[in-house]
């Protein structure tokens, strides 16, 4: 009796959790467990709200108006008081969200679609939706697959293969630069720049003041090939960008900030999900096997890896008035955590949520968002990682793990899961 | 079954055409096209699927 009344009385309000969600841990699923038994919108110790039911989590991506992405971006709306007055606790937000490499300040020089509200997110989005249709992508099919054999080559030969290194983190990062349209004999410089600016720099050959330079290096190059194509179009990435950008839309320095974007939001993260992918099928041999006797099935594989395990562990929104969760009350102003991990191990949403199975049909993850800011490049990352695996399990069939689970090294901040290192063998 | 589109609120991001291609294209402009605005009712679940699981609900159903 007397616990149900605690039950009861938690879920009417917002209840304390002691949980520091940008403090990493290389296992957060029993804590997300502990989060649904706990209450409905937890406040972490940092002060942020989390919400982490699937519902909530899509309810309030979906309400843009109430959560806003450019209120967190900047900690407008009283955000400074509620987080304690903190540019601390603000920057932490910005760094999490870009997933580190580049700061804050520069980032946000020129807005993008990420860190806007409408109307400013429906005039940055439309110029780059024009340019990254699904069409452009199915074009780079068999250069994705060229590209993906070439890499996979010391694996095939039976050498031992840190996937995160040698393939999911070259992979996206190389096939991004054709897509911009980056010339082949600028192709190295580009990649350096880009493993450095947008977190694949996985053996760490950039500093922080290295990282600063290439970042400024990165986008006066990017400039160029903007001011390069203004008098001669060109059919890539950012020659349609400038097409659809013929109207002046959007300023210079806002298609360089959108191709920036692109690398940051699109290559650390599809790395981190052809790491996790390579990891659950080392883990469970029996799904990796239905994928090597039907590759038909890589596809919804790829659904089920994005979630059980997603690269993006937790997204932030804020509160741009008084609002509600469910029955919960939250005031204007505050930081909203929404729990991608968690919402996506639900088991209100999905029928056995913490099992791994290629086999699950209508799985409407969550792993790349919903609503306004849903992942633009989503058909790229799905596209790229279907590739991936497709000619992964066909020189490796079969492979072993050779890194010890305790030297995975997950990332020190847990908005974004993945080893660092995962070295496997063909057998 | 009617399939209605909202173009004002369409993003592109394709989840219908990966569901539903006989239904869902997605134009060079990365707006939703609906390629048959009756399908087929053996194209119901997939078509219902299609509509759940678009981001930004821009898709639905009219009887």
């Amino acid at each position: 009796m007397a616990q149900s009344v605690v039950l009861a009385s938690a879920r009417m309000g917002i209840v304390d959790f002691d949980f520091v969600p940008l403090r990493g841990t290389a296992d957060p699923y029993p804590i997300y467990d502990r989060m649904r038994e706990t209450g409905r919108v937890l406040r972490s110790p940092f002060g942020a709200l989390m919400v982490h039911r699937y519902d909530d989590v899509r309810t309030t991506h979906g309400d843009h108006d109430a959560f806003s992405m450019a209120a967190a971006a900047t900690g407008d709306g009283g955000m400074r008081a509620s987080m304690g007055g903190g540019r601390r606790a603000e920057g932490s937000a910005v760094e999490g969200m870009q997933g580190g490499g580049m700061q804050g300040d520069d980032f946000f020089l020129a807005q993008t679609m990420l860190t806007t509200d409408p109307p400013d997110h429906e005039r940055l989005r439309r110029v780059v939706n024009r340019a990254f249709t699904p069409r452009s992508i199915a074009a780079i099919e068999s250069r994705v697959r060229e590209l993906a054999r070439e890499l996979l080559a010391p694996l095939a030969n039976g050498e031992p293969f840190d996937v995160v290194a040698d393939f999911a983190g070259p992979l996206p990062t190389i096939v991004i630069a054709q897509l911009l349209g980056v010339p082949e004999e600028d192709a190295d410089q580009f990649r350096i720049w880009s493993e450095v600016v947008a977190g694949t720099d996985v053996r760490g050959r950039g500093t922080p003041e290295a990282s600063r330079r290439y970042g400024m290096e990165l986008r006066q190059y990017l400039a160029d090939q903007i001011a390069r194509r203004k008098g001669e179009p060109t059919d890539d990435l950012i020659g349609r960008m400038v097409e659809a950008n013929s109207e002046e839309i959007m300023s210079d320095a806002e298609v360089v900030a959108a191709c920036v974007l692109l690398l940051v939001a699109g290559n650390e993260t599809t790395m981190r999900l052809i790491s996790n992918m390579t990891l659950a099928l080392s883990r469970f041999p029996e799904q990796r096997e239905l994928l090597v006797d039907d590759p038909e099935l890589i596809t919804p594989g790829v659904e089920e890896t994005l979630r059980y395990d997603s690269p993006v562990q937790m997204l932030f929104r804020a509160s741009k008035e008084d609002t509600t969760v469910g029955d919960v009350e939250i005031p204007k102003g505050q930081f909203v955590l929404t729990m991608l991990g968690a919402a996506n191990r639900d088991p209100d949403a999905f029928a056995h949520a913490d099992q791994y199975d290629v086999t699950r049909e209508e799985n409407m993850h969550i792993a790349f968002g919903h609503g306004i800011h849903y992942c633009l490049g989503a058909p790229l990352a799905r596209r790229e990682t279907r590739i991936a695996f497709e000619e992964l399990l066909q020189v490796a069939p079969e492979f072993e793990v050779l890194t010890p689970d305790d030297a995975l090294d997950y990332p020190p901040t847990g908005m974004l899961r993945s080893p660092r290192t995962l070295v496997v063998q063909a057998v | 079954m009617r399939v209605v589109a909202d173009l004002s609120t369409c993003l592109g991001n394709a989840r219908c055409v990966a569901t539903a291609p006989e239904v869902f294209d997605v134009d060079d402009d990365g707006v939703v096209v609906v390629l048959d605005a009756t399908p087929s009712p053996d194209l119901a679940a997939k078509v219902d699927l299609a509509v759940r699981s678009c981001p930004t609900g821009s898709l639905s159903i009219e009887d």
